[in-house]
């Protein structure tokens, strides 16, 4: 089961500027001391749209042009592997795809992708307010997010607010493009604070979206910034943190259909996860060996 | 049920030259907005944003009603005194009253300008001036 511990940074784009690699992006956010990252793969509409008009014209072959693309792989050395691993556990990498989303029409084509089923967050960036009224009444996707430069000026109320947050969809707050532009500054604020007296604050997650390694900010700087979002310092924190893990969780059930528990056989765990199949065994043995435990008792009763 | 609270600075918007512009309600917006950024930066500016809207706007009596979410209003106010300047003239701002509901504010409207219409007839000797005053407020444009 793919669970999220720790700080979360789910918006981690995979195009970053030409200067940098992807890889460098990475290693720094894990410096940093998040415990889990999303790479952020954007698609414009158009992919959308296209397809479906090419697909029926001709064939396959084009199709598989405009489809939508796979995720990215990341190779790491065992050095950088490794230094993974010193800051407690495995850093869990996550694959997400975002949609830029104009017009409430063209979503048929994501649901139906093969490609969509091998990222593991589903997000979409309505730019216009009738996509906004789509994406939170009917889509099935896990973030909601928001892009000062594309989107235009959204307003909504507390009803749909509510639609979203009672299915699990979490709002996201962007805060690299706080950092290159006094108006995107202005406008993200100003949308955040509209979370704020609308809904409250509920179900808001901080993501990144830095191209570069230095407009990535260390989880506590993060947690200090959601005093300009309006948030509480525990609602701050909880936005990085419990929701990151809500979000992953969505993520989960929205493969696999609503539920409780998640059984998987021993035998096909990851290796990070084997010590619960030990755990198992052994509490096993302890049940069994049912005498000893009352021996034990004797000896403390005696003592006593 | 959680209310959308809101607050409503109803101000006196006293010129201090000689224009002949007439005040707009968006030039009154544009210049709260940045005289909002002067004050508290672009926090403030961004912060105050959310919901402000100028509701009510007197040329003749030279009033307006701005409306702002309960919060942020505090900025709002706290940089309203800094205001100098409406479009191209020249201006200062006197808050007069802050409610929490359009209606107190005209409540509160009705009874100053009742007061200094009593003013004013008290000033007036003979009754001609009497009914020249009544017959000037009668022209004002009262309307919303």
């Amino acid at each position: 089961m793919n669970t999220v511990q720790g700080f979360c940074d789910f918006n981690i784009p995979s195009i970053c500027s030409p200067t940098t690699t992807l890889r460098d992006v990475v290693i720094r956010a894990v410096k940093l001391g998040y415990g889990a990252i999303a790479i952020n793969t954007t698609i414009e509409e158009d992919v959308l749209i296209t397809t479906k008009k090419k697909t029926n014209k001709k064939g396959d072959a084009v199709e598989d042009k405009k489809e939508i693309p796979l995720p990215p792989k990341l190779n790491f050395t065992q050095e950088e592997l490794d230094s993974f691993k010193v800051h407690g556990k495995n850093v869990k990498i996550l694959h997400r795809l975002t949609v830029m989303l104009s017009d409430p029409t063209n979503t048929q084509k994501l649901v139906q992708s093969v490609n969509t089923k091998s990222y593991d967050l589903i997000a979409v960036c309505p730019t216009t307010p009738a996509a906004f009224m789509h994406a939170v009444a009917n889509m099935d996707v896990d973030i909601i997010t928001y892009h000062p430069m594309e989107t235009k000026e959204i307003r909504f109320n507390r009803r749909q607010y509510h639609q979203a947050t009672d299915r699990g969809i979490f709002f996201e707050i962007p805060y690299a493009f706080m950092l290159r532009d006094s108006t995107m500054r202005k406008k993200i604020i100003h949308m955040s604070h509209q979370y704020h007296s609308i809904g409250k604050s509920r179900n808001i997650i901080i993501g990144s979206g830095a191209i570069t390694p230095l407009e990535l900010r260390a989880p506590y700087d993060v947690a200090n910034l959601g005093l300009l979002f309006g948030l509480t310092e525990g609602e701050a924190r909880s936005a990085l943190t419990l929701s990151g893990r809500s979000v992953a969780l969505h993520a989960v059930t929205r493969k696999t259909g609503k539920c409780v528990s998640f059984i998987s056989e021993t035998d096909k765990l990851d290796p990070e996860e084997r010590w619960k199949a030990q755990e198992i065994a052994d509490a096993e043995e302890r049940l069994l060996g049912k005498p000893e435990s009352k021996k034990m008792k004797m000896d403390i009763d005696t003592v006593s | 049920m959680v209310r959308f609270k809101n607050r409503y600075f109803t101000t006196e918007i006293i010129p201090l030259d000689n224009g002949h512009d007439v005040l707009k309600t968006y030039d009154i917006l544009k210049s709260v907005l940045a005289v909002t950024e002067q004050i508290h930066g672009e926090f403030g500016a961004a912060a105050i944003r959310n919901g402000l809207e100028v509701k009510y706007c007197n040329e003749s009596t030279q009033v307006a009603i701005i409306r702002c979410r309960h919060g942020p209003h505090r900025l709002l106010a706290s940089s309203l005194p800094f205001l100098s300047r409406i479009g191209k003239r020249k201006v200062q701002l006197q808050s007069m009253y802050t409610g929490a509901t359009l209606v107190k504010c005209y409540h509160f409207l009705k009874k100053f300008h009742q007061e200094k219409m009593n003013e004013a007839l008290k000033m007036c000797r003979t009754e001609q001036e009497k009914k020249k005053v009544l017959e000037i407020m009668s022209k004002t444009k009262y309307g919303l």
